[in-house]
C-alpha cells in the first residue's frame, strides 16, 4: 500500500456501511482528510521491514480478574 | 511568598507545623479559583464542599498529633477525565454529561486524599484527550496564564492553566502522545510522564489504552517529586500498571548527576530552524556540559505508528457513540475518529509490531547512557484558534504537529520529566529529560540539577496578565 494510491473517498464509501457509520456530506471532507493522513502514516509503518519473529507490543497476560 | 506562589512542599510544611490551617489554605485557593477562572477557563467544576471537608480532616489530624500525610493541606485539581465520586467524568465532552456520576474516586485521587491533599475541582481538557491545543468546542479554551490569548497546549490544558496561574500548586493530567509535556512546555511548568505502567490509570476515561499515561504538574522539581511519590503503587484495577514496588525519587533529588551519562538527541530531534526550541536546548546542554549526541532510530516512523494506534484504538472505544451521536462531538475530533473507525486491521497490528521493535532499540540506547535531552515542543504557545503554523519555513497544521517531539518518546513508554527553561523569550519553552524505562529517578535528578543551576523558570504568571 502506498499513500498516493489510496482513494479516501472510495475507502470511506465501502467501509463506513460495514462499520455501521453514516458519514454526512458535512463530515466527508474532514474524514477524507484524516483518512489520507492515516494512510500516509500507515505507509511509513508498512514500508519498514520487520523481522518475521517481531511480536506486537501488546502482550496479553491472563489474570484471575479477567473473569470478573 | 504569597499564597498563590507557595508550592506543595512549602504548604505541606506550613500546615504540618500549624503555621496555617488546611482550612485557610483551602479558602484561599477557592478564592483564587473564583477570581480567575472566568478569564482562564481552567476549571469545569469546583468541589468546594469536598475540599473544605478534606481540610477539616487534615486539621483534625494535626490537632490530634497524628500524621496528616506528606501532602497535608495541599490543594490540587484533576483533568476531568479522572473519576471524582459524585461527578460525571466529562473527559472534555458534551456526550459524557449524560453519564451517571462516578461512584468512586480514581485510584490516583484516592491516593492523594490518603496523602492529605485537598481536591478543589476538575479541569478543562481537549475533548476525549484527542488534542494538543487545550481548545474545547463545548467548554471554551483553557487559556495560558502567561498570555491568555494563547493556547495552554493540550490535552491537559486546564491542568497547565491552573498550576501556572497559581490557583493550585499541583494538578493531575494524562499523556498519551504528549498531553502533559506539551502544556508543561507552553505554560512553563514541570511535569512527569512516567514509564508506561508506572502509575495507575484506574478510574480514568480511556483515550488509547495502549499509550495512555497519567502524571502530575508542579512548579518545582521537589513539588513534582512529592506528588509523584505519593501516587505510586501497584493497582490490579489497571491491567497495564506494573506490580513492581514503589520507587520514591524525592530523597535522591539532591544527589547530583556525576554518575549520570547524558546526551542530546539529534537527527529527528534537531532544532535547526526552531529558534525558541534551540534556545531552550542550548541553555540545558550548556548548563549540564553535555556535548554527546545520540540518534534515536526511526523516530519519525515511531510517530507514524503512534498515530495509527491512537486513531484506531480511540475510534474503537467510541464506535457506538460515533454511530448514534456523531454530531455531539467537536467536529475536529469527530472527523478524526470517524476516519479511525475505518482503518484496516493490519495497519494497527503492524504499528504494534513496530512498537515492539522500536522500544527494543530505545532500550538498547540506554546501555551506554542514562538520560537524553530533547525539545518538548517545536515552538512556544500559538495564539488560540490558529490552525496552521510555519515550522522551518513550511506551513503545517497546528493540531497534529505540536506533539512532533513528544510522540516518539511516549511511544516507547520512556519516562520523561518536562522542564521549563529560563530562555530570553517572552513565552515559556520546555525540554524533555528522558530516562530509561523505570529510571524516573535519573530524569528527576537531572531536572533538579537544571533547577539548581538556575536555568529553569516555573513562576506563577502575574495576575495582571489575566485581565481580559
Amino acid at each position: 500500500m502506498t499513500a498516493d494510491r489510496f482513494d479516501a473517498e472510495a475507502h470511506m464509501d465501502v467501509l463506513a456501511p460495514t462499520m455501521g457509520l453514516a458519514i454526512s456530506t458535512e463530515q466527508r471532507p474532514g474524514v477524507a482528510l484524516y483518512l489520507s493522513l492515516s494512510a500516509d502514516m500507515a505507509s511509513q509503518v508498512l514500508a519498514f521491514s520487520l523481522p518475521q519473529e517481531s511480536e506486537p507490543a501488546a502482550v496479553f497476560r491472563p489474570t484471575r480478574r479477567c473473569a470478573r | 511568598m504569597t499564597a498563590a506562589s507557595m508550592g506543595v512542599a512549602a504548604l505541606a510544611r506550613a500546615v504540618r507545623t500549624r503555621l496555617v490551617s488546611a482550612r485557610e489554605v483551602t479558602e484561599a485557593a477557592l478564592a483564587r479559583i473564583d477570581a480567575a477562572n472566568t478569564a482562564l477557563g481552567a476549571f469545569t467544576a469546583v468541589t468546594a464542599d469536598r475540599a473544605l471537608a478534606e481540610a477539616a480532616r487534615v486539621d483534625a489530624a494535626v490537632a490530634r498529633g497524628d500524621d496528616p500525610g506528606p501532602l497535608a493541606g495541599v490543594p490540587y485539581a484533576v483533568k476531568n477525565l479522572f473519576d471524582v465520586a459524585g461527578l460525571p467524568t466529562l473527559a472534555g465532552s458534551k456526550i459524557n454529561r449524560d453519564r451517571k456520576p462516578a461512584a468512586f474516586d480514581a485510584t490516583l485521587v484516592s491516593r492523594l486524599r490518603q496523602a492529605g491533599a485537598l481536591l478543589t475541582g476538575t479541569l478543562n481538557m481537549g475533548e476525549f484527550a484527542y488534542d494538543f491545543t487545550g481548545e474545547n468546542a463545548h467548554y471554551g479554551p483553557s487559556r495560558n496564564p502567561h498570555d491568555p490569548s494563547r493556547m495552554t497546549g493540550g490535552s491537559s490544558g486546564g491542568s497547565g492553566s491552573a498550576v501556572a496561574a497559581g490557583l493550585v500548586p499541583t494538578a493531575l493530567g494524562s499523556d498519551t502522545n504528549g498531553s502533559i509535556r506539551v502544556p508543561a512546555s507552553f505554560c512553563g511548568l514541570f511535569g512527569i510522564k512516567p514509564t508506561f505502567g508506572r502509575l495507575s490509570r484506574a478510574g480514568t476515561f480511556a483515550f488509547c489504552p495502549a499509550l495512555d499515561h497519567v502524571g502530575p504538574f508542579a512548579r518545582s522539581v521537589e513539588d513534582l517529586a512529592l506528588v509523584y511519590d505519593a501516587v505510586q503503587g501497584a493497582d490490579p484495577d489497571d491491567p497495564a500498571c506494573s506490580a513492581g514496588g514503589v520507587e520514591p525519587v524525592t530523597a535522591a533529588l539532591g544527589g547530583g548527576i556525576a554518575d549520570i551519562r547524558l546526551a542530546v538527541a539529534d537527527d529527528y530531534f534537531a532544532t535547526d530552524g526552531l529558534p525558541e526550541a534551540a534556545a531552550a536546548m542550548a541553555l540545558a546542554s550548556d548548563a549540564l556540559g553535555v556535548h554527546r549526541r545520540i540518534t534515536i532510530p526511526q523516530a519519525a516512523r515511531a510517530r507514524a505508528a503512534a498515530y495509527i494506534i491512537t486513531n484506531t484504538e480511540s475510534s474503537a472505544l467510541h464506535l457506538e457513540t460515533l454511530r448514534t451521536r456523531a454530531d455531539d462531538y467537536d467536529p475536529a475530533v469527530r472527523d478524526r475518529m470517524l476516519a479511525g473507525a475505518l482503518l484496516p486491521a493490519a495497519w494497527y497490528v503492524q504499528a504494534q509490531r513496530f512498537r515492539h521493535w522500536y522500544a527494543g532499540q530505545c532500550e538498547h540506547l540506554f546501555d551506554a547512557l542514562d538520560v537524553v535531552l530533547a525539545p518538548a515542543t517545536p515552538c512556544p504557545a500559538p495564539p488560540i484558534g490558529q490552525k496552521t503554523m510555519l515550522l522551518r519555513g513550511e506551513e503545517m497544521l497546528v493540531r497534529p504537529n505540536i506533539g512532533v517531539f513528544t510522540q516518539p518518546i511516549s511511544f516507547a513508554g520512556l519516562p520523561v520529566v518536562a522542564v521549563p527553561m529560563a530562555t530570553d523569550g517572552p513565552l515559556p519553552m520546555g525540554i524533555q529529560v528522558i530516562a530509561a524505562p523505570w529510571r524516573e529517578d535519573h530524569a528527576f535528578r537531572v531536572a533538579a540539577a537544571l533547577e539548581s543551576a538556575g536555568v529553569t523558570r516555573a513562576t506563577v504568571a502575574p495576575s495582571g496578565s489575566l485581565s481580559p
